[in-house]
């Protein structure tokens, strides 16, 4: 537009600045866009065409400034203005490719197109230069430029009118835009081609006047669609910005739903993890139960029988291997020791839904008959109806009952049951008449309420120390039952689970057959005292006649001295003294005597050795004496005291002296018997010493025994009933040899400890309770 | 009533040998209300010990005396040429003692208890039998 010149020229130049102006601003707005657009790439390309275009216009305007005098440089600037015109072609098409197809642009068809178009620009600007006609050289200039941009636009009008995307106000807009772009191009080619072609001069000069005259109103008409193209930017931003904004809040809300459909997932996935936790632990636990169990554990199907599991218990029972029993069935097996426990069993189970602690037998593998605690489960496995059977051996503990049962039956005691504090619980008595009260009128009762308190109160204590001392505890005690006094013996014991087993056994016989024994025993020591007393008629009666003697002696003096004139009556007095004092001799021996003869009960009580030594000592003096056998008495002083019958003590020490004085020869002239009493080792020892003829090995070791004499004129009791008296003193009684001749016979008793006269007494009274 | 002994004065005292002290205290008391001077001994050896005096009228003797008896004691006094008249006493039922005793000459054999006037007739009857000597 160069060579037009004049007042229209100067509006063409205000108009050209105008599109320039707003070409910038599409620009601007372009690059605004770029970044806020969904489609950079698009808008940076158009951007950068109509960068080009501003560029273009731009330096068309500033090539109409340069004055003619400097055709180069203005040259220059039209060349300049060219190429950015041609560049802006590409340009369009690239982002309206880029519209269509993302990415489609590599930089190799960039470079390709652009170069493509700066060689067509300067082409065309070298063809221009062969004409010399401004307008002409205008036309060709610019007539590929025109053409190729109306073709681009065409292109950008089907690409935004065509858009396979909601069809939107924006791209409406920007594809009619183009479309009026293009034809307005395309008006400028027809009248480009006509300059060039040079044809009807005057339809050319007319159709150039009227472009020329019309130059400006085309170029307005080129800032209106300028306008529309940026309308139409400008409406895509804002759609592009609400359906981004839609996008973006149809986005979170997405992401909201995500974020809450995530958290519940992740809840139910932990649960769920949980919950199978659980199951499996609690699967495992059931598991282990089942498997380490000490009952013998089975899980067989419900109608059949069939095993499904096992455990080792189960395998140690019965015998049977795990993999001997799966899948067969019990009943075929022949575990049922009798063929309907089974049903029995089934039938239980189906009423109650379990069975519990049923006592059974089942025949296992070995062929033995086991007995068992049966309890057993429904339990459904993948929907078939099981049973959970568990199985306790108690085939021990029957036998270990059934032995125990046999045992107390066996016994002849009755044996009661009673808890700690005295309740009946159990009782097994044979003959329910020897009891006190019938067996249903104590059972669930306390014996304090059954028993004469006494009783009850003793039996209490006994109950304390056996449940203390965990020893069976004994006691004795006695009843009037039917008008009789019966003796009982009762062996108290406390049971594990802290209860108290009693035993009693009615001991009345046997009562009775000691009392009669002990009867025996005093009769036969009475026999035997008599006996030996028997033997000493004669000295005793040399005991007796001396006194006897002097006493008549002195009476006659006594006469004698009362016929004189003048009787000396000191004298008489003095006889008549030992008149009393031989008289008191006499009754002295005959008391001795009556007391051995005695025929009294048993009667223990503390005993003065030294004194009842001396009482037989004088008795037997005389024997002794007769036998001309000296007898040396040496008595402990100080010797404590027995407990003891004096008469059967001395019994005892009567029988030793006799027999020691026996053992001497007669014709022995040095005969001697020694009696000593000491004390040793709290017990208080009596023993003769004789020098005679000793005894052999057998004697030593029978003399005790009863009916056992080397005399020919005993029976062989005396010592016999020494050990027996001695024995029911719990004393002991022993003979042994004498390192030079004779024996040594010696008994010993327990020593009363000094000062306990009290524990005597209680000893004494104890005596006579166990009468 | 005093009796006198038909004896020489000089033979006036009875010797009494019993181990019982009351039985000698009794016996030497009657003799001597009786009249005659008595003498006493525990044992047989005591009066061995002491001898019997020339005037030793008669001896009283226990049979049951300690060590030596009183028979033994007889038997040894009756070997003497002229014995004096001896009368046994005991306590004991002894018939065997009895029989030895008068055969071995003694006067009497008195068992105890015995009357106090049976030992003194005894003792009468001892010294009124004759003395004689054994021919060696």
């Amino acid at each position: 537009l160069g060579a037009v010149t004049g007042g229209p020229v100067a509006s063409l130049r205000l108009l050209a600045s105008l599109q320039l102006l707003q070409t910038i601003f599409l620009v601007v707005l372009l690059w605004s866009l770029h970044a806020r657009l969904r489609k950079p790439e698009f808008t940076s390309w158009w951007a950068w065409a109509w960068g080009a275009s501003a560029a273009f216009l731009g330096i068309g305007v500033l090539a109409l400034s340069i004055p003619g005098r400097w055709p180069l440089l203005r040259g220059t600037a039209v060349l300049v203005a060219l190429l950015f015109g041609c560049l802006q072609v590409p340009l369009l098409v690239f982002g309206a490719m880029s519209w269509r197809w993302p990415g489609a642009i590599t930089r190799k068809w960039a470079t390709v197109g652009i170069a493509a178009a700066l060689t067509i620009g300067a082409l065309s600007f070298s063809f221009s230069q062969l004409s010399q006609d401004a307008i002409t050289s205008f036309s060709i200039r610019h007539l590929p430029r025109t053409v190729a941009l109306a073709g681009g636009l065409f292109f950008c009008t089907w690409v935004f009118l065509s858009s396979r995307e909601p069809r939107t106000r924006g791209a409406a807009i920007t594809g009619f835009s183009c479309y009026l772009y293009a034809l307005d191009q395309c008006f400028y080619a027809g009248a480009e081609i006509l300059q060039i072609a040079g044809g009807p001069r005057a339809l050319l000069q007319g159709a150039v006047e009227i472009s020329v005259v019309n130059s400006a109103n085309l170029i307005a008409m080129d800032l209106v669609l300028m306008c529309g193209i940026s309308l139409g930017m400008i409406l895509l931003l804002v759609e592009g910005h609400q359906q981004a904004e839609r996008a973006l809040r149809e986005s979170l809300q997405h992401s909201q739903e995500v974020v809450e459909e995530n958290v519940a997932l992740q809840a139910e996935i932990r649960k769920r993890q949980e919950a199978e936790l659980a199951l499996r632990r609690s699967e495992d636990k059931l598991a282990a139960a089942f498997r380490s169990s000490p009952c013998s554990m089975s899980i067989t199907t419900l109608p059949d029988a069939r095993f499904l599991e096992v455990n080792e218990s189960f395998e140690r029972l019965t015998g049977y291997l795990r993999d001997e029993v799966l899948g067969r069935s019990s009943v075929d097996m022949g575990l049922w020791l009798h063929p309907g426990t089974r049903a029995a069993m089934l039938t239980e189970l189906k009423t109650h839904g379990h069975v519990l602690g049923h006592e059974i037998q089942f025949r296992v593998k070995s062929g033995d008959i086991v007995t068992v605690l049966y309890s057993a489960e429904l339990l459904s496995i993948d929907g078939e109806l099981c049973v959970l059977a568990a199985a306790q051996d108690v085939t021990a503990l029957k036998e270990v009952e059934a032995r125990h049962r046999a045992i107390l039956k066996a016994i002849p005691d009755w044996t009661f049951l009673q808890s700690r504090d005295g309740v009946y619980i159990e009782c097994q008595v044979r003959d329910q008449r020897n009891l006190l009260v019938p067996p249903e009128k104590f059972l669930g009762r306390n014996m304090r309420d059954v028993l004469p308190p006494d009783l009850a109160a003793r039996l209490a204590d006994s109950f304390d120390e056996a449940a203390r001392s965990d020893q069976p505890v004994t006691l004795n005690y006695s009843l009037w039952l039917r008008d009789e006094l019966r003796f009982y013996e009762v062996r108290v014991v406390a049971t594990d689970n802290d209860q108290i087993l009693s035993l009693v056994r009615d001991i009345t016989e046997q009562k009775r057959a000691e009392y009669r024994a002990r009867e025996l025993q005093d009769e036969l020591a009475h026999v035997g005292r008599v006996m030996a007393l028997g033997t000493l008629t004669g000295s005793l009666a040399h005991e007796i006649n001396q006194p006897l003697t002097a006493i008549m002696a002195n009476a006659r003096a006594a006469e004698r001295l009362l016929e004189s004139d003048r009787p000396d009556l000191r004298e008489l007095r003095d006889a008549l003294q030992d008149i009393t004092s031989d008289n008191r001799r006499i009754g002295e021996v005959l008391r001795r005597l009556r007391l051995l003869l005695k025929k009294d009960r048993r009667e223990h009580s503390p005993v003065d050795i030294n004194v009842m030594v001396r009482e037989v000592v004088e008795l037997v003096h005389s024997d002794l004496v007769g036998r001309r056998v000296a007898l040396d008495v040496t008595l402990a002083p100080n010797l404590p005291c027995v407990l003891g019958d004096r008469v059967q003590l001395q019994q005892v020490v009567l029988n030793l002296l006799m027999n020691a004085g026996g053992a001497v020869r007669p014709t022995d002239m040095d005969g001697r018997v020694s009696l000593t009493t000491y004390a040793e080792d709290g017990h208080v020892v009596v023993s003769v010493a004789d020098c005679g003829v000793g005894a052999s090995d057998e004697e030593l070791e029978r003399m005790f025994e009863p009916f056992y004499t080397t005399k020919s004129d005993g029976m062989g009791l005396g010592l016999s009933i020494c050990r027996t008296i001695l024995d029911a003193h719990s004393g002991t009684i022993a003979a042994k040899r004498n390192p030079d001749r004779g024996l040594t016979c010696s008994f010993s008793l327990s020593a009363l400890p000094d000062g306990k006269k009290e524990r005597e007494a209680d000893a004494r009274k104890q005596v006579e309770m166990q009468m | 009533m005093s009796t006198t002994p038909q004896a020489e004065v000089a033979a006036r005292t009875v010797f009494v040998v019993d181990d019982d002290p009351s039985v000698r205290a009794a016996l030497e008391r009657l003799l001597r209300c009786s009249g005659w001077s008595v003498r006493t001994f525990d044992s047989a050896e005591a009066f061995l010990e002491q001898g019997a005096d020339e005037d030793a009228a008669c001896l009283v003797l226990d049979v049951h005396l300690g060590r030596m008896s009183g028979i033994e004691l007889q038997a040894r006094l009756a070997r003497h040429p002229s014995p004096i008249p001896m009368i046994l006493t005991s306590g004991f039922d002894d018939g065997e003692a009895e029989e030895e005793a008068l055969r071995l000459g003694a006067t009497a054999f008195l068992r105890k208890p015995f009357e106090g006037d049976a030992l003194l007739a005894a003792i009468e009857r001892g010294l009124s039998r004759p003395r004689y000597t054994e021919q060696p």
